[in-house]
């Protein structure tokens, strides 16, 4: 009996901090609301407010002072916010540029090194964007700290100024951290560095000459893709002889962007490689070489029973033109099934037939 | 004798019923920052800078088609409305008996095409393969309907066809959100050696569609519906984000999960006999990644969205309902060596065992205790008060958890927006508590007992 009491007693004391906590989230649902809507009206007052600053300044072309530098500080989210707006107000570049060099220096720079070491995201994230428009020698710190981060959208963007500043030491780091990320990953930071206009391969190429490491060099030669490659690097026939099957992908993709003719004798060996994937990339590879071997190879690999190279081999006779397209046409009458159902499918893909 | 295993029924269920908001709480708590953390990167960062202007991974999303005549066009529509481009749609005909077939050829027309597909995975026989010619990146496989009446005959037909390291899978009555592909394939690429994301799921009913774009944002009108609007809401934001914690969840979405497919064709594609067959390839991939040892991570991302439809009947909810305990009850059996199991670390000691007792056998217990209450009740062994008393609780935590979620969803998405959603969600918990509930408890107890009816007999489920 007395146990059914307590229970009892338990059971209505737990019910009791139920319903305290179900209104407890119903007030706290409209304090935020009130919280939001104060939050915005704030920060949309503070965000015209150093827009005028920053247009005040640009007019005058005078030094910040001190009340304004604390400001601007306060409200740095939403002075990266308005910052593009000011850039497209037509403004001459020189007083822009004036007012980021002063910014940087008295406001973005020493928030930045705070908050890089910040636990929460959206500071860091702030921190990364604020270093965007300048970097000191000492800020290497915080830069290799932010390129770190377990979040890619930061480490990305610290990898942009890296490369950008072109800072050598931090450079090799990029590639060391994104030397261990899956394919798709480094895909990202591929096409980032694209669009970044920095020409990093001379860090590349000396990496290649002293690391051993194989995800660094694959990464290596996925990088050296991007920027044109008028001769083939002597690593290449020593990393062709290894055993990883990746690192043979990546140079075969990069031997594509190469224009040294010595390309083609180190390409027509792999036609014998075992893996399938390699055999694949290799057809992907002679479609860009036009000579009669290549051709010649691309019939044998149409043939090839896995799939994929039958099908990049298909594609890539297409690519060589009417005498490509005349052995695609010889295998709609076949007996091999996959060979003439490639090629009638890349022929009818195409509208060659 | 009997007041002994009266004693023992009652504290079982009390222990039990402990555990059970314990680990609801538990849930709960962890959600919160996850939540918030991927809402501060969608919002605050420049996510789709990087992935929406560079478009770099190409991505497949596989439909599978049942007669959907009347949903399809807005599924196919909201991806093509998608902020993300580098998408090819592949959608498989699971030999529709309506004219499914018919008004996909007359709306995208369709050009056939030589079926050249590997086999990888065996599938039904592929009858047709079909091009767009009015969107050239959609592809659709006519196929012969699948033996076990289910989508994942047709979806490993759409493994086989992908020739994308990534794919989507996207049920024929789910619209997604613009942003919701871009969204998934951050969170894919956001954490190291990521190989399975979902999205979060909202119910579509009743609101209203424009070519693929959602107009409205609504908790659906009618009740059955509604009901489930509010069970998928909290299983969303807080049940599989919270999970991702404790080494991800054991179930995700097929209607709108993507995977990478070199680990589809390794884990040898979709079970095809069942008919939870997304839960089923979601604990497989965490099975083999863990029994390997291998760093890999399943997400799901509580910030992409999709809206799908839901039953909106009492039978065909059952009928979903039965099918899907009958799918986890395979799910369980199969993997049934993680259960407690140090080797799995987290997901074997604490995410597979909740799964099993919490998700498929919680509605069996819930159903035994209601029947236990009312024979104790009517033996004279319990009075009213109690079972009032533990009515109160277990309402009291569904809004405690209702109302915290709900919160949660103010302060980051807020999908709900509306005024009277915030009561509607408190009426519809309250009104749940009042035979609904009983009704899924008893449909799954029935799915569990027709579940070893069915193994005895020698069926797969």
């Amino acid at each position: 009996m007395d146990t059914d009491y307590l229970l009892i007693l338990f059971v209505k004391i737990i019910i009791l901090g139920q319903i305290t906590l179900i209104i407890f989230f119903i007030v706290m649902m409209y304090l935020t609301k009130m919280f939001f809507y104060f939050r915005n009206t704030r920060d949309s007052k503070r965000g015209n407010k150093i827009q005028s600053i920053l247009y005040s300044q640009l007019d005058k072309q005078e030094p910040f002072s001190q009340s304004t530098i604390v400001l601007l500080r306060r409200g740095l989210r939403e002075l990266l916010k308005v910052i593009p707006d000011v850039k497209n107000k037509g403004y001459p570049p020189a007083a822009y540029r004036s007012l980021i060099n002063q910014l940087s220096d008295e406001v973005f720079k020493p928030k930045a090194r705070r908050w890089a070491y910040s636990k929460m995201w959206q500071n860091r994230f702030d921190a990364v964007i604020a270093y965007h428009y300048g970097v000191d020698p000492q800020d290497e710190k915080q830069l290799l700290k932010l390129l770190h981060d377990p979040s890619i959208l930061i480490s990305i963007n610290a990898a942009e100024i890296v490369v950008e500043h072109n800072l050598i030491k931090l450079i090799n780091e990029m590639i060391t951290k994104f030397s261990k990320y899956r394919y798709l990953e480094q895909s990202l930071i591929l096409d980032q560095l694209l669009s970044w206009k920095s020409n990093i391969s001379s860090i590349v190429l000396n990496r290649l000459d002293h690391d051993e490491n194989i995800n660094i060099r694959i990464f290596c030669y996925r990088i050296l893709t991007l920027y044109p490659q008028p001769k083939i690097i002597s690593s290449i026939k020593l990393d062709l002889s290894t055993d990883s099957n990746d690192l043979k992908i990546a140079i075969i993709y990069y031997l594509i962007h190469c224009n040294d003719d010595k390309k083609n004798d180190l390409l027509y060996p792999l036609v014998n490689e075992q893996d399938s994937s390699v055999r694949a990339m290799l057809a992907t590879a002679l479609g860009s070489i036009s000579t009669n071997k290549s051709i010649e190879l691309l019939s044998l690999l149409l043939c090839d029973k896995a799939w994929k190279v039958s099908y990049n081999s298909a594609c890539s006779l297409y690519e060589h033109g009417a005498t490509g397209i005349e052995i695609l046409k010889k295998q709609l009458i076949s007996q091999n099934k996959l060979a003439h159902d490639m090629a009638f499918s890349v022929l009818t893909k195409k509208e060659a037939l | 004798m009997m007041q002994v295993i009266i004693n023992i029924l009652y504290w079982s269920f009390i222990i039990y019923y402990v555990a059970l908001s314990l680990w609801y709480t538990i849930l709960v708590v962890l959600c919160f920052p996850e939540v918030i953390r991927k809402f501060n990167e969608v919002t605050y960062g420049n996510a789709h800078n990087f992935i929406d202007d560079r478009g770099l991974a190409a991505i497949t999303t596989i439909t599978p088609v049942f007669n959907e005549k009347d949903n399809l066009l807005d599924t196919v529509y909201s991806i093509l409305n998608s902020t993300y481009k580098n998408i090819e749609l592949i959608l498989v005909n699971d030999g529709s008996t309506d004219d499914t077939m018919e008004i996909l050829k007359k709306e995208l027309l369709l050009e056939e095409i030589p079926i050249i597909i590997e086999q990888i995975v065996p599938t039904a026989k592929i009858k047709h393969c079909y091009q767009s010619k009015r969107f050239t990146n959609i592809t659709v496989i006519d196929k012969e309907h699948g033996q076990y009446n289910c989508g994942a005959d047709s979806l490993n037909a759409g493994l086989n066809a992908c020739k994308t390291p990534l794919m989507l899978t996207i049920d024929a009555d789910t619209v997604l959100e613009p942003e919701a592909i871009t969204r998934v394939l951050f969170s894919t690429l956001s954490a190291s050696h990521c190989i399975v994301a979902s999205g979060s799921l909202y119910v579509l009913n009743d609101n209203k569609l424009e070519k693929g774009r959602l107009l409205t944002h609504k908790l659906p009108r009618h009740f059955i519906s509604a009901v489930q609007g509010v069970e998928y809401f909290r299983s969303f934001l807080y049940g599989r984000a919270g999970l991702n914690v404790l080494g991800g969840a054991l179930c995700f979405p097929g209607a709108f999960s993507m995977f990478s497919t070199k680990v589809l064709y390794e884990a040898g594609g979709f079970d095809t006999p069942n008919f939870g067959y997304d839960a089923e390839i979601t604990t497989r991939i965490q099975h083999i990644i863990l029994k390997n040892k291998l760093s890999r991570k399943l997400i799901h991302s509580p910030s992409a969205f999709g809206w799908t439809d839901v039953p909106t009947t009492l039978k065909s909810f059952w009928k979903q309902r039965n099918y899907w305990q009958r799918g986890m009850l395979r799910t369980m059996t199969r993997h049934m060596d993680m259960f407690f199991n140090p080797k799995y670390k987290v997901v074997g000691l604490i995410t597979f065992p909740a799964f099993v007792l919490f998700e498929v056998f919680g509605p069996v217990i819930e159903c035994f205790s209601i029947i236990f209450l009312l024979v104790f009740l009517g033996i004279g062994e319990l009075n009213l008060e109690y079972i009032w008393l533990f009515l109160f609780l277990a309402w009291g935590f569904i809004g405690f958890l209702s109302v915290a979620i709900l919160f949660l969803n103010q302060i980051t998405f807020n999908k709900y927006k509306g005024k009277g959603e915030f009561i509607k969600v408190l009426f519809l918990i309250t009104a749940e508590m009042c035979g609904f509930r009983q009704y899924r408890a008893l449909c799954c107890t029935v799915g569990t007992f027709q579940y070893a009816w069915n193994r005895f007999r020698g069926k797969p489920l």
